[in-house]
Order: C-alpha cells, then sequence, then structure tokens
C-alpha cells in the first residue's frame, strides 16, 4: 500500500488535505501563462557601472557587461534600472525579497511573507516536497543571520548552508537503504507517519485554545510539521535519480577568514537548480558573498567588501578606481557563472506536460544588496535587478528598462503580478503600483 | 545622565539615519531607550512575549532530567538563532525544518533507550511485554504517569494520562507503544514551548500561575525545566508567596546554575568565542598556541566561578579585581607570577583590572599581529554600555601606512565627517586598551612606537582615561554600566528583548548592582521583579492562514 493511500485508510487524509487547499494553490496555477518556478539569486555589496549595457531601449545586449556570460539568453532577459530604495547593507539584506527593509537587529526585515514565500506557498502542490528551499553563504553559528526569506508572520527563516542537509531535503537521507518491501521497515514507516499525523493534531487543538496572539508559534510550528509530512508524502511521486552526495561539510568553514562562498556557492546552486528540475520545490533562493577576505582563487587581492568601495580616499579601502571596477566585474562574473548553472539547467529541461523548456516558465532573479554606484557608500537609491526566464509570457524580456526613480518595491510587485498573483495589490512597505512597461499581463 | 543618554541616542540617529523611529519597541528595533528604562518614577509594569521554544540547551538539560539518560542526539540539535546575543531569545525566527527533525530524534532515541534498557523508575514495565497485554497497558500507564506532570509542566488531568496510554493502544506492538509515550511526551507542543499565562488578553498584564512561576525560575536559573522538588513545591502551595519563591530561585542558583551562569556570561561577552580566537596565520603568532588558547578560555570560565561561587563578590569585582585566576597556559602572558598546571588565583599588577583586563578579551579582537582597537571599541560599547553600533556601517581596514603607529593608522582611516560621527565614540574606547598586545600581554612600546593608551568612555561620561586598567575601574563604577548589565541579564534570564514597561524590573536590578550586592544576589533579584512574574500576550496577531483552528 503506498503512502497516500495509507493514509486516507488510516484517516489521515482528514488532515493532511485541508492543508493543500490553504494556499490557493489551484487558483494560482489556473492562472493563463503563470510561471510555474521561482528562483532568486543574491550577490553581496552593490553593483558598478558595468552591470548595464549602453542604454535602455530594446534588444538587450549583454556582452559589454558583466552578464556577458548570460548572451544567449539575452531574448528571454530584462534588467530594470534606477530603482530608488533606502538604506545600505542591513536594508538590502532585509528588503531585497520583502520590500520591507528598515530591520535592524540582526538586519531583519520589519515583516514578510518574502518574494519566493509568497511564490512558493501559491504553486505548491501535492507532489511538491519543499515549499520553498533557502540557502545562503553561512556558518553553523547563527546561520539565521543570513536568512533573507520571511514567512506571513514575519519570521525569518533560517537557510539551509551545508550540502549535505539540502541534499537530504531534495533526495531524502544519505546511506538510508530503507527497503519498503522489508515488513519491519514499513511497519516503522507507518509508525513515524501516524506519529506525525497525531503531533499535528495536538498542535493543531492546543492552537484552538489560545487566543489569536498566541496562536503564531504554534501555528509556524504546525506549518513545518505540515511540511515534514509533506517530504514523506511527496517522496513516493519523487522521481529523481540522486547523484553522489555532497563532501561532509564543513571542515573549511572553521576559518573564519576563509571565502566561505568559493566552496558553498558551487553546490548551493548545483542543488538549487536540481531541485527545480527535479520538481522538488518551485521556488528557490541563493545567498552568496559574506566575506572580507581577498578572493585569492580569482587572482582579487582585495576583499569584495573593499573593491565595493573603490577608491574614496585613503580612509575607506584606499582601492585604485581602475583595479576596482576590474575586480569588481571579476568577481561578479564569477558569481554570474555560479547563477547560470541554474539558468542552463532550466533552459535544459523541457516543461513537463507543456511546451518549450523549464526556463520558459521561471523566473530567475539576480538581485545585490546595493545600487549601482561609482563607489559605493552603503546606499540603494539606484538599485538594478536582472530577470532571465520567461515568466510564462508575463514578462517583457529582451530589454534595459530604465525605471527613472520608481520604487524598488514596485518592482517586486511586479514580478508578484508576473508569477500570476495578480490578487495581491501592494508588496512591501511602499511596492502600490506594478510597472507595466515591463509586464506583459 | 538622563540627557547625555539621548546625546548619545542622537548621535546613534546620526549614524546614516538606520536606527528606527524610537517610538517604535518592537523585537526588531534597536532596543528602548535608555532615559525611560532608567525612569525611577516608571510604575510596574511588563513587556509583551510571544511563546517560545526551549533552547537547545534547555531542550537537552530537560530531557536528560525528566528521562535520566544521556541523550547522544543532543549534540546534535541545530543552534538556536540567537537574537540579540542570546541563544534563549529566539523571537523573529521561525522553527525551521531541521529544529523539528531534532525534536523527533531526540524522542526517537529516548524511545530507544526505554526499548533496550528499560525505563527508570517503572517497575511494571521490567516484565513486560511477557506479561501480557494488561501489564502493558499498566506500564504504559505508570510511564504517562512518572513523566507527564514534569514534561507539560501544569497539572495533569485524567484526559491527559488516558490521551498518552490512547496512543499505546494504537500500537501493533508494545515497543512501538513505548515509541508512541515517548513521542506524545516529548514532541508535545506543551513541552517543546513555554506556554503561559493561557487565556490572558492581548494587551494586559496577567499574573502567572504557579506553574509557570516554576518553569520561568527552572530555565532562567538552570537552563531546565522545573525538577520534582520545585513541583512538589508548586503543588503544596509554597510558590504562592514571595518568600517561598526566593527559597526556590536560592536553591536553583546553589545547585544547578553554574552551566547557565556561564552560559549568559560567555553569550553576554562573546567569551564563547575565545576557542576560535586563534589568528588566520599562525606563523605571525607562533605564540598563540592551542594552549594558550585553551588557557584563556579556561581563565575566564575559572575566574567567573571564583567571584559568584568561591568569593561571593559583587558586579564590581568582576570587572575590576585586582587578581585573576589562571594557570600555567597563559605564562607567555602573566610573567609576573608562578603560575601552576591547574587554575588559581594570582595577584595583578596595577596595570590589570578584572575581566575586560583578560586574554579572553583582548586577544579575540586582533588582525594579524596586530590590536584591532575598532573592534575592543565596538564590542565594549555595544556589550556594556548597551550602545548599539548599527551592522550597516561595516569597517573596511586601513592601508598599511609607513611611520604610524596602528592607532594612528586607525585614525587616520576614519576621520571622514561620515565616519567621525561614530566613530568618535568608538576610537576612544578601543585606544584605552592599546596598553595590551594582540595577545593580552601588557605592553609600553608598539612595534617602534610609545603606546598611546588615553582614551575614553563617552557613552558612561568618563571621557578621560588612560588604560585598560583604568577602563575597567571607570566601567565598574559606572551606573550607565550597572543598568546596561541589569538589561542584558533581563534578556537573557527572561529569554526576551526588555521594553520600556519592564522599567520598573529593570531598575530593580540595576539597584542591586549599585548597592554593590553579590552577583548571586543580583542575578536572583530578577525573580522578584514584576515583569518576571507576569506576562502581556504579543499583541501582533496571528498569521491568517485561511484555515479555521
Amino acid at each position: 500500500m503506498n503512502r497516500r493511500r495509507f493514509l486516507r485508510g488510516a484517516g489521515g487524509a482528514a488532515i493532511a488535505l485541508p492543508f493543500f487547499n490553504t494556499f490557493g494553490a489551484g487558483e494560482a496555477r489556473a492562472a493563463a501563462g503563470a510561471p510555474k518556478r521561482f528562483f532568486a539569486f543574491m550577490v553581496d555589496h552593490s553593483e558598478s557601472p558595468d552591470m548595464l549595457p549602453t542604454g535602455p531601449g530594446p534588444g538587450l545586449d549583454l556582452r559589454n557587461t558583466y552578464f556577458d556570460g548570460l548572451q544567449e539568453y539575452a531574448d528571454r532577459s530584462l534588467i530594470v534600472s534606477n530603482l530608488y530604495s533606502i538604506g545600505g547593507h542591513g536594508s538590502g539584506v532585509a528588503g531585497a525579497l520583502t520590500g520591507k527593509p528598515t530591520g535592524l537587529v540582526d538586519n531583519m526585515a520589519t515583516g514578510g511573507p518574502s518574494l519566493d514565500v509568497m511564490f512558493g506557498d501559491r504553486w505548491t502542490d501535492e507532489d511538491t516536497k519543499l515549499r520553498h528551499l533557502q540557502i545562503a553563504t553561512a556558518s553553523s553559528r547563527n546561520p539565521g543571520l543570513h536568512g533573507i526569506s520571511y514567512n506571513d508572520a514575519g519570521d525569518r527563516l533560517v537557510p539551509d548552508f551545508d550540502p549535505r542537509t539540502i541534499f537530504e531535503k531534495i533526495y531524502g537521507p544519505i546511506g538510508d537503504s530503507t527497503d519498503g518491501a522489508d515488513p519491519a521497515v514499513a511497519r516503522r514507516m507507518r509508525l513515524r507517519t501516524s506519529i506525525l499525523d497525531s503531533t499535528i493534531e495536538e498542535y493543531r487543538l492546543l492552537n484552538a485554545t489560545l487566543s489569536v496572539a498566541d496562536r503564531r508559534r504554534l501555528q509556524e510550528h504546525l506549518s513545518t510539521l505540515r511540511d515534514q509530512e509533506r517530504r514523506i508524502q511527496a517522496a513516493e511521486a519523487f522521481s529523481c535519480e540522486a547523484p553522489s552526495p555532497p563532501d561532509p561539510c564543513c571542515a573549511w568553514s572553521e576559518d573564519r577568514q576563509h571565502h566561505l562562498a568559493r566552496y558553498m556557492t558551487p553546490d548551493h546552486v548545483a542543488l538549487a537548480s536540481r531541485a527545480l528540475v527535479c520538481g522538488a520545490t518551485r521556488s528557490a533562493v541563493v545567498r552568496t558573498g559574506m566575506s572580507t577576505s581577498a578572493m585569492d582563487w580569482l587572482a582579487i587581492p582585495e576583499s569584495m567588501h573593499n573593491i565595493s568601495h573603490g577608491d574614496t580616499g585613503s580612509s575607506n579601502g584606499g582601492v585604485p578606481l581602475e583595479f576596482a571596477y576590474e575586480w569588481h566585474a571579476s568577481a561578479r562574473r564569477w558569481q554570474v557563472e555560479q547563477f547560470k548553472v541554474v539558468v542552463d539547467a532550466l533552459a535544459n529541461a523541457p516543461e513537463p506536460g507543456g511546451e518549450g523548456t523549464m526556463l520558459d516558465n521561471t523566473i530567475c532573479m539576480w538581485i545585490a544588496e546595493m545600487g549601482i554606484e561609482a563607489v559605493h557608500h552603503h546606499r540603494r537609491d539606484h538599485m538594478a535587478a536582472l530577470v532571465v526566464g520567461g515568466a510564462g509570457g508575463a514578462l517583457r524580456t529582451n530589454q534595459h528598462f530604465d525605471a527613472e526613480g520608481r520604487h524598488f518595491d514596485d518592482f517586486l510587485l511586479s514580478l508578484v503580478h508576473a508569477g500570476g498573483c495578480t490578487d495581491v495589490t501592494s508588496f512591501g512597505d511602499s511596492g502600490e503600483n506594478p510597472i507595466s512597461e515591463i509586464l506583459s499581463v | 545622565m538622563r540627557a547625555h543618554s539621548w546625546l548619545i541616542f542622537s548621535l546613534l540617529l546620526a549614524c546614516e539615519g538606520v536606527v528606527g523611529d524610537p517610538g517604535s519597541t518592537g523585537s526588531r528595533t534597536v532596543p528602548p531607550i535608555p532615559d525611560e528604562i532608567i525612569d525611577p518614577e516608571a510604575p510596574d509594569d511588563v513587556g509583551a512575549s510571544d511563546f517560545r521554544r526551549l533552547s537547545p540547551t534547555e531542550l537537552r538539560n530537560s530531557l536528560e532530567l525528566i528521562t535520566g539518560l544521556t541523550l547522544a542526539s543532543g549534540d546534535s540539535i541545530p543552534a538556536e538563532n540567537a537574537a540579540h546575543g542570546y541563544d534563549r531569545v529566539s523571537a523573529g525566527y521561525a522553527v525551521s525544518g531541521d529544529q523539528v527533525d531534532a525534536f523527533e530524534a531526540l524522542a526517537d532515541e529516548i524511545a530507544d533507550q526505554w526499548i533496550e534498557s528499560g525505563i527508570r523508575g517503572a517497575a511494571s514495565c521490567v516484565d513486560v511485554p511477557p506479561g501480557g497485554p494488561a501489564e502493558a497497558e499498566a506500564c504504559a500507564r505508570e510511564v504517562a504517569e512518572l513523566h507527564a506532570e514534569l514534561a507539560l509542566r501544569r497539572e495533569v488531568r485524567a484526559a491527559d494520562l488516558d490521551a498518552l496510554v490512547g496512543k499505546y493502544r494504537r500500537a501493533e506492538v508494545h515497543e512501538d507503544g513505548l515509541r508512541w509515550l515517548a513521542h506524545g511526551l516529548f514532541r508535545h507542543p506543551e513541552f517543546i514551548y513555554v506556554i503561559e499565562g493561557r487565556g490572558s488578553t492581548p494587551g494586559a498584564g496577567t499574573e502567572l500561575g504557579d506553574y509557570d512561576i516554576a518553569t520561568r525560575l527552572s530555565l532562567a536559573l538552570c537552563e531546565r525545566t522545573p525538577d520534582a522538588e520545585l513541583l512538589a513545591a508548586v503543588r503544596d502551595g509554597s510558590l504562592e508567596n514571595e518568600a517561598g519563591v526566593a527559597q526556590q530561585a536560592e536553591r536553583l542558583f546553589d545547585t544547578c546554575s553554574g552551566p547557565t551562569i556561564e552560559n549568559f556570561f560567555g553569550q553576554w561577552l562573546e567569551l564563547e568565542d575565545t576557542l576560535t580566537a586563534s589568528p588566520s596565520d599562525r606563523s605571525e603568532m607562533p605564540e598563540f598556541t592551542d594552549d594558550f588558547i585553551f588557557g584563556m578560555d579556561e581563565e575566564w570560565r575559572a575566574y567567573l566561578n571564583h567571584v559568584v561561587y568561591v568569593a561571593n563578590g559583587s558586579f564590581q569585582e568582576f570587572l575590576s579585581a585586582d587578581y585573576t585566576v589562571a594557570s600555567d597556559k597563559l605564562a607567555a602572558v602573566y610573567d609576573f607570577a608562578e603560575l601552576s598546571e591547574e587554575p588559581q588565583r594570582v595577584d595583578l599588577p596595577a596595570t590589570r583590572r578584572g575581566i575586560l583586563n583578560q586574554p579572553a578579551f583582548l586577544a579575540r579582537f586582533h588582525r594579524g599581529d596586530e590590536t584591532h582597537p575598532i573592534q575592543r571599541g565596538v564590542f565594549l560599547l555595544k556589550a556594556l554600555t548597551c550602545f548599539d553600533i548599527p551592522m550597516e556601517e561595516m569597517v573596511s581596514f586601513p592601508p598599511n601606512t609607513p611611520g604610524l603607529s596602528n592607532r594612528d593608522r586607525w585614525d587616520e582611516h576614519t576621520r571622514t565627517p561620515q565616519c567621525v560621527r561614530c566613530h568618535g565614540v568608538i576610537n576612544p574606547a578601543g585606544f584605552l586598551f592599546e596598553d595590551f598586545d594582540s595577545m593580552g600581554r601588557h605592553r609600553t612600546m608598539d612595534g617602534d612606537f610609545e603606546v598611546d593608551a588615553s582614551g575614553g568612555l563617552s557613552t558612561i561620561d568618563a571621557d578621560s582615561l588612560n588604560g585598560g586598567a583604568s577602563a575597567s575601574e571607570a566601567l565598574a563604577g559606572s551606573e550607565d554600566v550597572a543598568q546596561c548589565f541589569a538589561r542584558q541579564w533581563f534578556r537573557f534570564g527572561m529569554a526576551r528583548v526588555e521594553e520600556r514597561a519592564d522599567a520598573s524590573s529593570v531598575r530593580r536590578i540595576t539597584d542591586r548592582l549599585v548597592e554593590g550586592a553579590s552577583l548571586r544576589e543580583v542575578l536572583i533579584e530578577l525573580t522578584s521583579t514584576y515583569s518576571f512574574r507576569h506576562r502581556r500576550a504579543s499583541a501582533m496577531p496571528a498569521p491568517d492562514t485561511g484555515e479555521e483552528p
């Protein structure tokens, strides 16, 4: 008996099924042309003018930018520049996907949800193992500090950093050779799922006795238990063959001076692309960066921080501008290569049950903490973003659009609409008006 | 002093304008305004709190206390995300899938050990399963009765026991029944979450019941849920009066608080990072050996233990004692004293005083073989004077300009008007410790330059100081620092950030500090404050999940 039938037979479906109706997934999927996947790739510090093609307008040409590695996708890409927002590093981390950037303590946003969580919740169906997947360059001490995703209640989600943990989320436990035909294993499996159902019921019942304000914490735990149930349930429908698992993490992370991104990010993008292509999730976020040390493997003798500050006199790192731009572009090109791993994977995967490729129905977003500046002063008043992927036809790609100071949150709201969530009328602190020039819906 | 606090806060606002609206007191913004906190006229009131998860330490300690087992999977509970620096303050972070998996693994390990080796105190389980169904159920009921009150931390009703036995009955075999029981007890929301002041109206402070007080007491002082003696005190009504609460607080402090107090100080002063203070390039600092690292970690712990539990010393003594407790692993730093293999009390010269003149603080912040006065200063201002520097303002490093001392290079590096707004406060604080090198050795020369350790702590009105020892003494004598420490202990002990409403409770702890009470008395004082005895439910609405509860 398979897991789902077992659950129904055991009365578990009564608990499990309402969950799938909670997020309006049916309506979202029904919207014509709606994309089916979201990927956000967040990079550190500010952008430089080398991010942009020579001028705004249709016919995107990425060849003279540090996105030149993505030129083959230019017709399916969109750059939006000159977006306005507030704050610096902390706000960049807090506001990139939420539009609620005024967090201070631990760079925390003032609320949620983030774009990836909203999309994940809406698009997930019962065969999706993970509602959304958050990955960041981090270490075991306070990985939550590096999170950029938030749930509806405004709680920050803790990203994964250990490639093996992420691998297990996608493919199941490493070294687990349990054979479903073995009666003892089958009994243990039944027991585990029954206990889980019972635990869920306990949280639900207790929640019902609490005041509305006090439900918050337990509600969040309840959702996570249901995610656990979802992982077990969806495992059956999940048919991707697992590659060999990544090496155990992370002896190198003990050295605080080491550039973690060098080792983590390639694993992270590989896992994110597999998770998306295999349908383990429809929404994934990878954050890279977090270093103040030189990027020796790229022959760059300065940290991204100092480069990004550029030549602001002897008081601020003092990287001569001609080197600053060159090194900044080299570092970004390495990051673009990582981003491209996901884009390539989606472009090479046919859309299951549909036409074209997965990339045609995906929003792949590149975003930095801060905006474009000759030398950065921790500002976000000239933000720019790149989107690759057709978004199911909802975005007007193959253009560089100058937003002329429109709010960054309007851009996020535009993506929300491109994602088929047209019932959402505002997003973040200031997103009220979608940018019609980049939307075709 | 009050006007002064405002000045500092305004300065903070000027740091790029990133500090939130001072009127906003949500948990996501900078801690409340010091002015309001020290207001001696503030009425008794209590700040808002959500239910919280047990921290990884609390979870493990509690399970081991309740079951009497040693749990290997206690090592792999994911670290809690420490908001405001304390892992007991988890507000703002959603529970992660990894945490939920760990809760399951812990219950599984308890069940495995029960099945393998029997259950402590459950006599009727000894002969099961051979005894048959009736005996098996008697065993299940005994296990439920034995553990339910300890796990749920409230009065156990017949329905609770029936529910647990009902779980046992759902199993196909006895072993699975025990597994059901372990999961029913230790994945239960009332075990994993501190659910208190049930049924209270949001926005209004509610006096807590005795079970809730017992739980707060035990978690704050020993990071574990109440033991059998504390629960007996709840049942016999002795927690209903202040004397009864005080008696239990003293018992807990004297019998199980050691690791918790170490954990608090370790997180407050980030002393827990001492073991990872290794320089990136050991060849630059050949004396920075593993032994030295163990030595400085050992020193702060032994010193703290001595001040609190042996000398019954005060907060002032902790900050400015004329002795330390060190072993010969620190011979490179303490070359003025005879040291032995085990840490022992040694007198210090006049150039060195208290915890902040120990290597655990001084050697943690370095850059190669040079001191890092900015990190020293930022940390000190934040931890001891509650002056938070926004993370937006991450510093870069000065160029290696020849002909300038380390101090002068940093000064030059932070001279622009934009930098000076914050560095005008940070640098003078950090420079005070320039008479200690990157390993914490006292020095009078920095390479070819004579050491200049003049500076000041403008956040506590001590503008003209010279050297690390003078900094320690100034901090020890400051009421502002006492108040900041009261706030730090409040955060750890209450597992949340203080709000304006908690002013009278913070004031009460501050008063004990200022009068020079022992740290034991000061730390216990928290348990008699108004905030400790009350709860106000957060007014934040629950998420709309579209689901009927």
